[in-house]
């Protein structure tokens, strides 16, 4: 997937008249926000429940040294192999080596974003495989070669007429269609042939559970099972903070998880692996390889206000409740992650410098954080990162500020911090505004110098005298 | 040179955390009637929510007529058949004989391959026993190993669950508790199953039958 964050304006611009984007953003808050209230109230306390999973999600962040090695002896006790990944290269490395040693010609993979992140299908088909997105949505975005406009519907947005064509296109279907279920029929068709003789499926990790060694995924369609039973080889990829702590943790996090996605008690299939298939069993994989990949997150684990963003569990929830993408959609995020998860997740692994719109783009309304069932403070990590942007701070691959800027702030501070300077300069400005000042507004060409800044606001109508000099006028005319 | 291991656990130790408190809330497991015949009217609302087809059945032998139903209104000719205890107690297979409808066994295949091929292509329907059917949300659990193979219930059109009503709890918890009790013996796989197969990814629209079975029956025994 290319990373196009650099695009966020011209994409949001561009999403904000696109028709099919409108026809699901301007309904998509309101039923999400009514569906998820309606699930959650079958808790005994549903305020209770939230800030129940909100503890346990920051208990899990503060404890995931411990949490990962439990699993890890857990999954090997199971019979799993686990390999550790430093960043996308090593991983992607681990999974094209296991392809070649087992000689698969072609791989299918459940949706996983972080195999998106890691950029996993190009890796292993610039190396010759075929790489078969197997869930509908992320099947239909990656023939279309676009990034997820929703992290539980990738191709939300996408009227049915173009996936007919794209699947027509492709050779999905041999004949013309705009039948959402002759598309589903067909899509069915095309992968299940793949399932059939597959010989390595690769998944994702919903959860991690230390307690045991199990790994958890959950789903509607199918095609995460057949990836998983169908094959004698499994690799299944999780970052870091997947882990829980208990199976008793995992399934109130299942429950939540599921009402904050898609507002279902339960998805359709939810699979535990402990590791691979006994030797008596007739199907399910020789051999499970778990790769766990760091990706960046480790060399922020220490900084409190970031490692909030180890809490999030995926579940959507922030998107729903954001008023900014409901009105952009998830493709201006221009990457794996969209909404206020990508908002919180990209500057954290790609660096400030390459995606400064991605957390300016916020109002500060908290919905997100209201709505989070993992406790995090969306808007107040895109504040730190404002301040790590001023503050320069390489670690977060700060952008380097203009000249210009840094001249103007280092004589803004050196102004506010001297009256009589400051004095000074408004008596040498206020001539200079009041001539700009024009009946109808402020003239923005006067005032180009601090572009942007004005495009939304007016001055008032600026006095011949400052405040100060009107009251020492006033205290002299009362001697 | 340190292994990928030792420097991402190295990095995550040398962090300052403060420890964790202990949890406040209440985890908040939704409660359910104690009373079975309450109980198992709620599993069969759930059930029907998300589009289940279920049926009562006093015994084995009235299940094998639930299943002759569903293998008429569904043109079943071919059927797959889990190894377990429940389906073997129905006698399905000597009714399948007399019926003119073909039946395979996964303990009668040797070849794994042979085995996929029947399930992908040759039968409509697969029929498996049920480890524990939950109330809270109409799932069912299958723990997989021997007598419970997985693709059984996943790659025919049709899944016929068997569920002993004996084996009906309230919470995901009650099953899961009884399955990794041992934790040296734990099942390959247990799989929730809550519902056919469905996807909304084409323009939001519901669909039935996506990747897995396209629709689910349940017969509840006793």
């Amino acid at each position: 997937m290319k990373i196009r964050t650099d695009e966020f304006r011209k994409i949001a611009a561009e999403e904000m008249v696109n028709p099919h984007a409108r026809k699901f953003l301007d309904t998509y808050s309101y039923k999400s926000s009514t569906r998820r209230k309606t699930m959650m109230d079958i808790f005994p306390d549903g305020g209770q429940a939230k800030e129940y999973g909100r503890e346990m999600r920051r208990e899990t962040v503060a404890r995931l040294p411990e949490l990962l090695e439990q699993f890890e002896t857990n999954a090997v006790a199971n019979g799993a192999k686990v390999l550790w990944a430093r960043d996308a290269g090593e991983a992607n490395s681990i999974v094209l080596k296991i392809a070649r040693e087992k000689e698969v010609k072609y791989v299918t993979k459940g949706k996983s974003m972080v195999t998106e992140e890691l950029n996993l299908n190009e890796h292993l088909i610039s190396n010759g495989l075929e790489a078969f997105e197997s869930d509908l949505g992320e099947l239909i975005t990656q023939l279309l070669e676009r990034p997820p406009f929703h992290i539980v519907g990738p191709a939300l947005n996408v009227p049915v007429k173009e996936v007919g064509e794209i699947f027509l296109e492709k050779g999905v279907i041999d004949t013309p269609s705009t039948d959402p279920k002759e598309l589903g029929r067909a899509a069915r068709l095309y992968l299940r042939e793949k399932f059939q003789h597959l010989e390595m499926g690769i998944t994702g990790v919903n959860m991690a559970i230390a307690e045991t060694g199990t790994i958890l995924n959950i789903e509607n369609e199918g095609n995460i099972r057949f990836n998983k039973s169908a094959p004698k080889t499994q690799v299944s990829i999780m970052s870091l903070e997947k882990v829980v702590p208990t199976m008793d943790d995992a399934f109130f996090m299942l429950r939540v998880l599921c009402r904050s996605c898609s507002g279902q008690k339960m998805g359709s299939y939810a699979t535990f692996d402990s590791g691979p298939r006994r030797s008596d069993e007739i199907d399910g994989p020789e051999e499970l390889t778990i790769v766990i990949v760091d990706n960046g997150r480790s060399q922020h684990y220490g900084d409190p206000m970031l490692r909030q963003a180890f809490q999030c569990i995926r579940c959507g929830a922030c998107q729903g409740a954001c008023p900014v993408y409901g009105k952009i959609g998830g493709y201006p995020y221009g990457w794996a992650y969209c909404g206020p998860v990508g908002q919180m997740l990209t500057p954290l692994l790609l660096g400030l410098d390459r995606t400064q719109d991605l957390y300016w783009a916020c109002t500060g309304c908290r919905s997100c954080s209201d709505v989070c069932p993992a406790g995090i403070e969306h808007s107040s990590i895109f504040q730190y990162y404002k301040e790590k942007e001023a503050e320069g701070d390489a670690d977060l691959k700060a952008p380097s500020k203009s000249f210009l800027e840094s001249r103007f702030f280092d004589l803004w501070t050196m102004a506010l911090t001297h009256h009589k300077l400051w004095g000074f300069g408004l008596k040498i400005l206020r001539p200079l505004l009041k001539r700009a000042l024009r009946s109808n507004g402020v003239s923005r060409k006067s005032l180009h110098l601090v572009g942007q800044w004005m495009i939304d606001r007016e001055l008032p109508e600026i006095p011949n005298q400052s405040f100060r000099e009107q009251w020492k006028d006033l205290e002299g005319e009362q001697e | 040179m340190k292994s990928a291991k030792a420097e991402i656990m190295g990095r995550l130790r040398k962090a300052v955390v403060d420890a964790p408190g202990a949890r406040s809330g209440s985890s908040a497991i939704p409660q359910l009637p104690s009373d079975p015949e309450e109980l198992t009217a709620r599993f069969m609302r759930e059930l029907a929510s998300v589009d289940v087809t279920a049926f009562r059945a006093d015994d084995s032998r009235e299940a094998v007529s639930k299943i002759a139903g569903i293998c008429e209104s569904e043109k079943i000719k071919k059927l797959l058949l889990t190894a377990d205890d429940t389906v073997g107690e129905t006698g399905i297979k000597l009714w399948a004989e007399k019926n003119d409808i073909d039946t395979f066994c996964t303990d009668q295949f040797d070849d794994n391959t042979e085995y996929k091929s029947v399930a992908f292509d040759e039968v409509q329907a697969g029929i498996t026993g049920v480890e524990f059917g939950v109330a809270e949300s109409g799932t069912l659990v299958l723990a997989h190993g021997k007598s419970q193979a997985r693709l059984v219930s996943l790659a025919p059109e049709i899944h016929i669950a068997l569920l002993p009503m004996v084996r009906l709890v309230p919470n995901y918890e009650n099953a899961m508790n009884k399955l990794y009790a041992d934790k040296s013996r734990l099942p390959s796989q247990v799989t929730f199953v809550t519902g056919a197969s469905l996807t909304s990814d084409i323009g939001g629209i519901p669909i039935r039958g996506m990747h897995g079975p396209c629709a689910l029956f349940v017969i509840l025994i006793g």
